[in-house]
């Protein structure tokens, strides 16, 4: 029995519906992304589990009791926002105090636990400062803090990286991710970015205008789209149809197909391989350095083709307008659901 | 906003134009403070008939003002209905704009029209249609502070709305409430711990704005409740012809008592 278990959920709001039947479980100590693109709502159905929002139909169970009629206060989830959502009047250590004060605990063991939770977010120094005195990454770091030291049974996060830098991102990513196995906490991760959800999760909920489009692992959701759809929202897929897939499959085809940058080959001769076939001519359309990678647009007869390739180093450059060959990798090639 | 003006400052010589304008606004000033100065200096002289200068310092005109019963009772009349007006004004606006930026949105639209009616209205056409309303009528208010309170409470209206509307549109009101719930706290407890601390600045300074426009209040207190209930300013007004120096001596009190009240609201503006 999963831990955190979403039935048949329902949601409209006064003109649209949302969620007609949405299932979902995560398992104990499991982190989950949902991923998704602006408005498939992610932040809705974090809100529900929360209880902040309410539902039209549906069950929530979380360890194996149904808490979706009970009020916020009391499903005992933590929940880090967007915008931090500190208490601007309070300093970092009554902020992170909060929660451990509306339970009326002892003075002297709120102290001890909220300078615990500071020191491993590193924020002992600025016990006293206010949340307008902080920096981007400290702030999120506090609400990191405020959300956990309540010790919840269950971690919300709504894209609580998404108004940072990119470097700090990636440090601050990695602490939540540890922090979230040192304490085993099942937590709810959402996210717009690709990247942070495969780097991250257990596992990826990929969410489209209200639906669960696929999930699996962060591997499973990435090598092996099931929709045009998912293939587009991941990686830089390739996605062909009709008489485009045929010519670049070599076959005629009915269903459309995905084609990862990065398994395809750029070659100097037409040499067939058994990974590839036989290869296809193409011309180099335009190059983009992104650091260790290179992608080129190859024109491949009327197909246009994103292909990557390791910058291994500059004299294998290849010049816009120069002829190529190009392997597909067989293996590489899925096909999608209509 | 003071850091950019602060870099400015230190960037900027003093040039010969900028000396130009310090001279202007100093002209100004002393211009705009002459009538007061006068009155000043009127309030402190003994005597000042044919001369150019007075011909002595008192404070006699200070100590026969602030020894005066009917002055004084006009001052804490004048004290106790503004504190009862704000009062009213809090107890009443404070709830509405919370309500107003949570649940109900409407609501701020139909204050922020209503917001508007102090000011279309002239205080003379108001109250003469109060005084045709409460004149007698199940509700015979003319006459007693009762109608000045509620009078002076709508004047307090849009300083107040606006000021809570400001504040509360400044802060992430909803997240904050969510996250005070998540973190156990029940609605009433997360607006005393987390909203209300927030709306201090912005409320205090509209309490002291509305104070010293209420404490001010003359045409609406000389119609509704004039001798009945003798306010400072109809006091004053009913004092134009006892002597200039006494009457220039409780000018310059109250404008001492709303300068005092001025500079507090900028302070804690400035906290803010
Ligand atoms: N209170 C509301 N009233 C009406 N519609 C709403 C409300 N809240 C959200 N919606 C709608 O529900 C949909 C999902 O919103 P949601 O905030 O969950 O999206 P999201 O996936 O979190 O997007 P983003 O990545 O931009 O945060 C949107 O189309 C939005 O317009
Ligand atoms: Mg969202």
């Amino acid at each position: 029995m999963a831990f955190l278990n979403i039935q048949c959920l329902h949601k409209r709001y006064a003109d649209q519906t949302l969620f007609a039947g949405l299932n979902l479980s995560v398992e104990r100590g499991q982190l989950v992304s949902l991923l998704g693109p602006s408005g498939c709502g992610k932040s809705t159905l974090l809100r529900t589990i929360a209880g902040l929002t309410d539902i039209d139909q549906g069950r929530i169970e979380l360890d194996g009791h149904d808490i979706s009629r009970l009020a916020p206060q009391q499903r005992g989830i933590g929940m880090v926002f967007q915008n931090y959502a500190l208490f601007p009047n309070l300093s970092v250590f009554a902020n992170v105090a909060f929660g451990l004060k509306q339970q009326k605990l002892d003075k002297a063991l709120i102290a001890t636990r909220v300078n615990t939770m500071l020191e491993r977010v590193e924020l002992s120094a600025f016990a006293k400062r206010l949340p307008h005195q902080l920096s981007g990454g400290q702030r999120q770091r506090v609400a990191l803090a405020r959300a956990l030291v309540i010790q919840p049974r269950l971690l919300l996060l709504d894209e609580p990286l998404s108004a940072l830098d990119a470097p700090i991102r990636r440090s601050l990513r990695q602490q939540i991710r540890s922090l979230q196995q040192e304490l085993a906490l099942t937590t709810v991760f959402v996210t717009h970015d690709q990247e942070e959800a495969l780097t991250l999760s257990d596992r990826v909920v990929l969410m489209h205008s209200g639906e669960i489009i696929q999930q699996g692992s962060a591997e499973n959701v990435y090598s092996a789209p099931v929709s045009p759809f998912a293939a587009g929202f991941i990686g830089h897929y390739n996605l062909l149809a009709g008489a485009a897939a045929a010519s670049v499959l070599g076959r005629s085809t009915l269903s459309a197909i995905a084609i990862r940058p990065e398994a395809i080959e750029l070659l100097d001769t037409p040499q067939a391989d058994p990974r590839w076939g036989t290869p296809l001519a193409g011309r180099i359309l335009s190059r983009q350095l992104l650091g260790n990678i290179v992608r080129y647009q190859v024109q491949c007869a009327e197909v246009t083709l994103i292909c990557d390739c390791l910058n291994r180093s500059a004299a294998d450059l290849r010049a816009s307008g120069s002829a190529v060959w190009l392997g597909v990798l067989q293996a590489e090639v899925r096909t999608l659901a209509a | 906003m003071r850091q950019t003006n602060q870099r400015r400052h230190h960037s900027h010589q003093p040039s010969p134009q900028h000396r130009h304008y310090t001279l202007i606004v100093w002209a100004l000033v002393g211009l705009l403070a002459l009538p007061l100065l006068a009155t000043l200096l009127y309030s402190l002289a003994s005597r000042w008939g044919a001369t150019m200068l007075p011909d002595g310092l008192t404070l006699r005109w200070y100590l026969e003002l602030w020894g005066e019963p009917r002055f004084l009772a006009a001052f804490a009349r004048s004290l106790l209905l503004c504190f009862a007006a704000l009062a009213l004004s809090l107890a009443l606006i404070l709830p509405l704009a919370l309500v107003a930026h949570t649940r109900w949105p409407w609501l701020d639209k139909l204050m922020k029209l209503l917001m508007l009616l102090p000011f279309a209205v002239p205080p003379v056409v108001g109250s003469v249609g109060l005084l045709q309303l409460y004149a007698g009528g199940p509700l015979p208010l003319v006459g007693t502070p009762w109608i000045l309170i509620a009078c002076f409470f709508t004047l307090t209206v849009p300083f107040m709305y606006q000021a809570m509307a400001t504040s509360l549109k400044a802060i992430p009101l909803r997240d904050l409430l969510d996250a005070a719930h998540l973190l156990g706290a029940s609605t009433p407890q997360a607006f005393i711990q987390v909203i209300l601390p927030n709306l201090r600045n912005g409320v205090l300074v509209a309490l002291f704005l509305s104070f010293s426009f209420l404490f001010g209040e003359f045409v609406f207190a000389n119609l509704l409740v004039g001798t009945r209930y003798e306010t400072l300013q109809v006091y004053l007004n009913n004092m134009r012809n006892h002597s200039g120096h006494f009457t220039s001596a409780l000018v310059i009190s109250y404008f001492f008592a709303i300068l005092l009240l001025t500079w507090m609201a900028n302070r804690f503006s400035r906290s803010a």
